[in-house]
């Protein structure tokens, strides 16, 4: 329960800081670990909580990780080209942060609800 | 039979990624043992720096057959050792996995030593461009001149674009790491898929190295180019789903859903690809009809329909010239082509020859058994899986007999490319049917077990392996292509050159972007990019290059085109053009039947004619503002 929670909360807080430094200034090796981990990591990570078992082996969870992240953010980058809104720093960082926030929540909440229930851990 | 053997492989892959089939020999430790971890690592590193070699003498200007000794002793010092540990019994499923990674990372790497400095493919430039009209605009589906269909598949563009603005990296840089990240999902993927359908992490293993072989892999598929997005996002999306559908249909069928929308708008071939495989997935588990497998079935029945609406709406509604592009454009001449050839109307295409050149003979001769080999294991191993089919095989065994007709549009003179990408899709399944070979399988319907016999197996496996690899990279690009062009090139160039970026960005700084622009294939990718320009296809502006002098029909066209500058590279008069085999467009008379080079009188006439104006030279590269010509203000003053 201890390490899902740390790796919720660090999914949670990357996000966040990400999501910061979109419309604070911040120095620009700061921008490019938060930002890779944006796109190739941290929205996969945050899915893969709620959809594979604690239990299944490490490379499928980092593969589902890197290729869900990369999933969700090229339908993101695509959606806010294509809405009114536009395809900017602030406006992906903002969204995937967002995003990557929201899935954290319900990963853990459908965990929750599956240990609770007395259902095939999560 | 058929049906317990696929329940008996999804209960064993659903129950634990790890509990899979695990045959007598193989270990299920995940410690690799260090000498041949070590082995593997020094000789891959070693292939990389030998190709590294090699790739600097081609550009200081050593010959092919010189240069690409080191190239060759490269591919096989990361390809043998690799593959040989990656199908030996014994190995555990993690190893496996960590080395076919490797093996699509080394041979990414191969591509990244050739252009470790700027794109230099022709497809990396259209999206180069769509990356930075998304970046410009903020928008998506601006005018992409170097092809039209591009800017409606967006998703390179926009991940890429996104990842740019995000971290402040160079547009080449993102590039490289976006289809480098996505590329090692891409071989993960097609293993644990594999892993699924085989019941086998040493088939698996060698499902992916014969993916690894296929013509387009090493520099093709390791290109800035949308395909090299959409394929590994189908390949995850698919993965996901097979192996959480039924646990959490709801879970897998929304990442089904995200996956194919990701697909959809990032890859048209790609797309169509995925909805085929989806609806044969759904039909394979409709025609078994198990019981408990149906909200699995549910889940893939509602992904096989909703990606084949919203692949056929994009491309029908959104992505308008993409039908023209690959139907009337590509597809349907290859098709055309294909059938002239086989009733005979049509000379068969003379293989391993390009503008003039010809590859050394020993690479024909290679190519030919590495295709013999690959046809024979299909043959062989589509007999060993006629005694006890497994149903999960279904959809790899037709790709796998697929593959032989696959290769005859190759002789036809357009079908190349018809051929040659198709590679790209069945190799995922002729890899899981040929990798049954490196097992002495029994199919056996109570435990799924495979009984593996000793090295001399997996050395001739390896070995085999081999000999289709190289032939098959013998096959996939042109020899002269495999290494980087010399620094200072003697004949027509195939890449563009430094003083052509130079010229296109002076055109963006003193003309302005999205002017309209005439210049041959190879110059117009740096105009489109470096420049901004709005170059005019090639289909459309030969005719104004290919006259000797300034007649009215030259001059009429540039009318018609609306051209306001032409960029001129004396180069083209050096000598023939190398692949694909013209100056401007294969619509020009000649094209890929040259002799003699491009007439110089033909360049020579837009210094001849007061109606245009030098305004740009350095060395052989001139650009001449013929506004006063397109706008008719000129034309009584023309040479006719």
């Amino acid at each position: 329960m201890t390490r899902r929670f740390s790796s919720t909360a660090a999914t949670i807080l990357v996000s966040a800081i990400t999501v910061v430094c979109a419309v604070l200034p911040a120095p620009q090796p700061f921008l490019v670990v938060t930002g890779l981990s944006m796109v190739f990591f941290v929205p996969g990570f945050a899915l893969v909580g709620g959809l594979l078992r604690a239990t299944s082996a490490a490379e499928e969870r980092l593969l589902a990780s890197v290729g869900l992240s990369l999933v969700v953010a090229t339908c993101a980058s695509v959606a806010l080209a294509a809405s009114r809104i536009g395809l900017t720093r602030e406006s992906f960082d903002i969204t995937l942060g967002i995003a990557s926030i929201g899935l954290s929540i319900v990963g853990s909440v459908v965990r929750h609800t599956r240990a609770s229930t007395g259902s095939v851990q999560g | 039979m058929t049906v317990a053997h696929l329940r008996l492989a999804e209960r064993a892959a659903d129950s634990s990624a790890t509990v899979l089939a695990v045959p007598a020999g193989q270990t299920t430790s995940g410690r690799i043992p260090t000498l041949w971890r070590l082995l593997v690592a020094i000789c891959c590193l070693g292939g990389l720096l030998s190709i590294a070699v090699a790739d600097e003498a081609s550009r200081s200007g050593d010959s092919y057959t010189r240069a690409s000794i080191p190239f060759w002793i490269g591919l096989l010092l990361i390809f043998v050792p690799l593959s040989y540990r990656a199908i030996s019994a014994g190995v555990s499923r993690r190893e496996r996995l960590v080395l076919v990674v490797a093996a699509g990372a080394a041979f990414y790497l191969v591509k990244v030593i050739a252009s470790p400095d700027a794109f230099t493919l022709t497809d990396e430039f259209v999206h180069l461009r769509n990356t930075q009209d998304i970046l410009r605009t903020h928008h998506l589906f601006t005018d992409n001149p170097l092809l039209p269909t591009a800017a409606y598949y967006p998703g390179l563009g926009a991940l890429t674009a996104a990842m740019v603005a995000s971290t402040g990296l160079s547009v080449f840089a993102a590039g490289l790491l976006v289809i480098g990240v996505a590329r090692a999902v891409f071989s993960a993927s097609l293993f644990l898929i594999a892993e699924r359908i085989t019941g086998s992490h040493r088939v698996a293993a060698a499902a992916v190295l014969v993916y690894t072989t296929n013509p387009m892999y090493l520099f093709w598929s390791a290109a800035f180019a949308y395909e090299n997005l959409a394929l590994p996002l189908a390949a995850v999306a698919v993965w996901c789903v097979g192996r959480t559908r039924r646990q959490h249909p709801k879970a897998a069928a929304a990442v089904g859903l995200t996956g194919v929308a990701a697909v959809t708008v990032t890859h048209h071939v790609v797309g169509f690809a995925l909805a085929s495989l989806l609806v044969g997935w759904w039909l394979v588990e409709r025609i078994l009809d198990e019981p408990e497998g149906r909200p699995g079935r549910a889940v893939v029945a509602m992904l096989a329909f909703v990606s084949c609406c919203m692949t056929v709406g994009w491309f029908i509604l959104v992505a308008r010239p993409a039908a023209s592009y690959l139907l009337t454009n590509n597809l349907l001449p290859a098709l055309r082509q294909t059938g002239a050839l086989l009733v005979g109307d049509v000379t068969p295409r003379k293989l391993y020859t390009s503008g003039g050149l010809r590859a050394p003979a020993w690479e024909t001769d290679a190519g030919f058994a590495g295709v013999l080999v690959l046809v024979i294991s299909v043959a062989a191993a589509l007999r060993r899986l006629w005694w006890s089919f497994p149903a999960s095989m279904a959809l790899a065994a037709i790709a796998a007999i697929a593959y032989p007709v696959s290769l005859v549009p190759r002789f036809a003179p357009t079908g190349v490319a018809l051929s040659g990408r198709s590679s790209e899709y069945l190799f995922a399944g002729l890899g899981c049917v040929v990798g049954l070979l490196v097992t002495k399988s029994r199919w056996s319907l109570g435990t799924l077990r495979t009984t593996t016999s000793g090295r001399g197996r997996t050395a001739v496996a390896t070995a085999l392996g081999t000999i289709v690899l190289i032939g098959n990279v013998t096959i996939g690009t042109a020899f002269y292509q495999r290494l980087p062009e010399a620094t200072r090139p003697k004949g027509v160039p195939w890449t563009v050159q430094p003083d052509v970026v130079t010229a296109s960005r002076w055109a963006k700084e003193h003309l302005g972007i999205d002017n309209r622009f005439g210049a041959d294939a190879v110059d117009s990718l740096a105009l489109a990019t470096y420049g901004g320009q709005d170059t005019v296809n090639g289909d459309r502006v030969w005719p104004v290059f290919f006259g000797k002098s300034f007649t009215s029909d030259v001059s009429n066209r540039i009318a018609k085109l609306e051209l306001r500058y032409v960029l001129v590279d004396w180069r083209i008069t050096r000598g023939v053009p190398p692949t694909p085999g013209y100056y401007f467009s294969p619509q020009e008379p000649g094209a890929s039947l040259y002799r003699d080079a491009f007439a110089k009188s033909a360049l020579a006439k837009f210094g001849n004619t007061q109606c245009t104006r030098l305004i740009y030279a350095a060395g052989e590269v001139q650009i001449f503002d013929v506004s006063r010509i397109s706008s008719g203000s000129c034309r009584e003053q023309v040479d006719e």
